[in-house]
This record gives structure tokens, C-alpha cells and sequence, in this order.
């Protein structure tokens, strides 16, 4: 039995042509079509999605930053959490938002795009890092609250984080290329 | 004032040496404006922070000079890496930025944040006993420049 034809590839084929199909109708229902062909709404839900992105990775970054004992390495990692905290949700929100209008508009081209793929991926693998230093990593947060230069495995979070973040942002520049 | 005024530093540019490299360079283009985008994160993430503290929204434990010290030189690093990133890209495609209105009004915008951030910002940001006023003027300043200057940045790929 030749490879192309298994399960694992039938299966592949069928989810693969499934998801290929909703995007060519998302991307051409009216409300697509509507901002894809828009004059002034696409490149401002573009700027707002740039602009949020600063935003939100731009805060990130200082308690990623904090995390790995770099900056601001004499204060609480939890105060520089609160500190950052809710403007970094507001601009994720707004990124979020704004990302999924532009997607809205242009899934037929976004799905079979390489880098649109593997921005969803290290957003994914972002969101991963985040839940796992949360629910795991943090437990024993007491322990190294103070300290200047915290753990191995606390740093190695800040520094997946913003490994994470640079591929996202490298990838949904480039996709925007490859369009 | 005429961009005009302007036309032989856009021409010098587009015969730099650096200028053909990037223009010829199939990915370089796209690579550096990533780069680009990287000294925007560290400028208008570092810029954000400090304006929120001095507006007082934010981290009010640390005093501003303390998070002006922490940020002050992420936020350079990111101002340096923007112009030599934005330096590159201008000199490949001259022309187009040249004939390009947000191009102008980018410019009109980054130079008085340039001269702000090395002149006011810098000295509010490096006391803590500025009157409360002028630290909101500030932060209100920082914001306003340097996100509109992002924004008519990212309107050049559309107009």
C-alpha cells in the first residue's frame, strides 16, 4: 500500500479539503467581502492590529524581561505582573479582534500560506508556554519572587515567550508577502 | 516647505551601496522589515509603560526615574534599530517613499518624536519630582507621536 493512499492520509485529504472549503466561504461571505474590498476599513483593522501588537507584546516583553532577570531585576515579579497585566490584556483583545476581522477577509489566501500556518502554530505554542509556567511553574512562585535572577526554569519561560512572540510577528509579516 | 528640498538625499540613498544589496535581494526587504517591526515593540512597548507611569496608571511602587533607568535603554535600542532598519528600506525603493504621502506625514511625526524623546521625555522621565501636569503632557506627547508614527508607517504599504 503505497503512502498516499493510507488512513492517516485519507484522513488528512478529507480534514485538510474540509477546512480549505470553510475558509473560500468565510473569505467570500458578505462581511469578507465587504472589508477585503474596503478602501479605508482593511488598512485601518491593519493599523489597529499593528498598533495592538506593540501594545500587548510590547508589555509582555517586560515581565518576560523581568522573568529572565534583565530588567527591573530588584522589584517582585508579581508586582511587574500587575503592573503590565491589564494593558497587555487590553491590547491582545484589540489583536485578537482586528486578527480575526483580517482573517475574515482574507482566509481563502491565509489558509494554504506557510507563514500564516506557522503564525497560528507559535501562537498556539505562546499560548502553551503561558498556560504550562501558570498552572505548573508558578506553584512554587513564592521561592523566587525577590530574586534578581530567578531560576533556570523561570527564565526558560521568558525566554520561550519571547522566542514565541518573535516568530509570531516574524511569520504574520511574512505572510502578508507571500499573499 | 518643499520635499523637494529632499531630493538629493533620496537620490544619494538610492545609489548607496547598501541600497542595490537590499533592492536586488529577494528576501532582504522582508527580513529587514521585520527587523523594523522588532525596534517598534521595544520603542512603543517601552514608550507605553513609561507613559503610564507617569500618568500614574501604573507600577506607582517604582518611582519614574527607576522605570525610566529599567527602560531607557530597551527603548534606544529600539529607536536605533528602527532607523537603521528604516534607513535600509528607504534606500532600496527611494522613489516610492518619496511619492508617498504617509511617508510625509510619518516623517512628520518621527523627527519631533526624535527631538521630544531626547529632550522632554528624557528629562521627566529621569526625575521624580516633575510637577504632575507636565508628566501627563509627557506621557500624552510619547503615545501621540509615536503611534502615529506607526500608523501613517504601516498606511506607506497601502497608499
Amino acid at each position: 500500500m503505497s503512502f498516499s493512499s493510507s488512513a492517516f492520509m485519507q484522513l488528512y485529504d478529507s480534514v485538510n479539503s474540509y477546512l480549505e472549503a470553510q475558509c473560500i466561504w468565510l473569505a467570500n461571505t458578505p462581511g469578507g467581502t465587504y472589508i477585503r474590498e474596503s478602501i479605508w476599513e482593511f488598512p485601518t483593522i491593519e493599523g489597529i492590529h499593528v498598533m495592538s501588537i506593540a501594545m500587548s507584546v510590547g508589555m509582555i516583553l517586560w515581565f518576560d524581561l523581568r522573568l529572565l532577570g534583565l530588567s527591573m531585576k530588584h522589584r517582585p515579579i508579581s508586582e511587574i505582573f500587575r503592573g503590565v497585566y491589564w494593558y497587555m490584556v487590553g491590547g491582545f483583545a484589540a489583536a485578537i479582534i482586528s486578527g480575526l476581522l483580517l482573517f475574515w477577509a482574507e482566509a481563502d489566501r491565509a489558509y494554504p500560506n506557510i507563514f500564516a500556518r506557522l503564525k497560528f502554530l507559535a501562537l498556539l505554542f505562546a499560548g502553551l508556554n503561558i498556560l504550562y509556567f501558570h498552572v505548573g511553574t508558578q506553584r512554587s512562585q513564592s521561592d523566587w519572587d525577590n530574586s534578581p535572577t530567578p531560576p533556570l526554569r523561570v527564565r526558560l519561560a521568558g525566554f520561550m515567550s519571547i522566542t514565541w512572540w518573535v516568530v509570531v510577528i516574524s511569520a504574520g509579516r511574512l505572510m502578508a508577502y507571500t499573499f | 516647505m518643499s520635499k523637494d528640498l529632499f531630493l538629493p538625499l533620496f537620490d544619494w540613498l538610492g545609489k548607496a551601496p547598501w541600497s542595490t544589496a537590499v533592492a536586488d535581494s529577494k528576501y532582504a526587504f522582508a527580513v529587514i522589515e521585520v527587523f523594523h517591526l522588532f525596534g517598534i515593540i521595544l520603542l512603543l512597548g517601552g514608550a507605553s509603560l513609561m507613559a503610564l507611569r507617569l500618568a500614574g496608571l501604573t507600577m506607582k511602587e517604582q518611582k519614574v526615574s527607576e522605570v525610566g533607568r529599567q527602560l531607557g535603554w530597551y527603548t534606544f535600542a529600539g529607536l536605533v534599530l528602527m532607523l537603521v532598519s528604516g534607513v535600509l528600506m528607504l534606500s532600496s525603493i527611494p522613489n516610492k517613499y518619496f511619492h508617498s504621502g504617509p511617508f510625509w506625514w510619518k516623517m512628520g511625526f518621527f523627527w519631533p518624536g526624535v527631538l521630544f524623546h531626547f529632550t522632554l521625555y528624557r528629562k521627566v522621565t529621569r526625575s521624580d519630582n516633575t510637577p504632575y501636569g507636565i508628566a501627563v503632557v509627557t506621557a500624552f506627547l510619547a503615545v501621540v507621536l509615536w503611534y502615529t508614527t506607526g500608523a501613517f508607517g504601516r498606511a506607506i504599504g497601502f497608499f
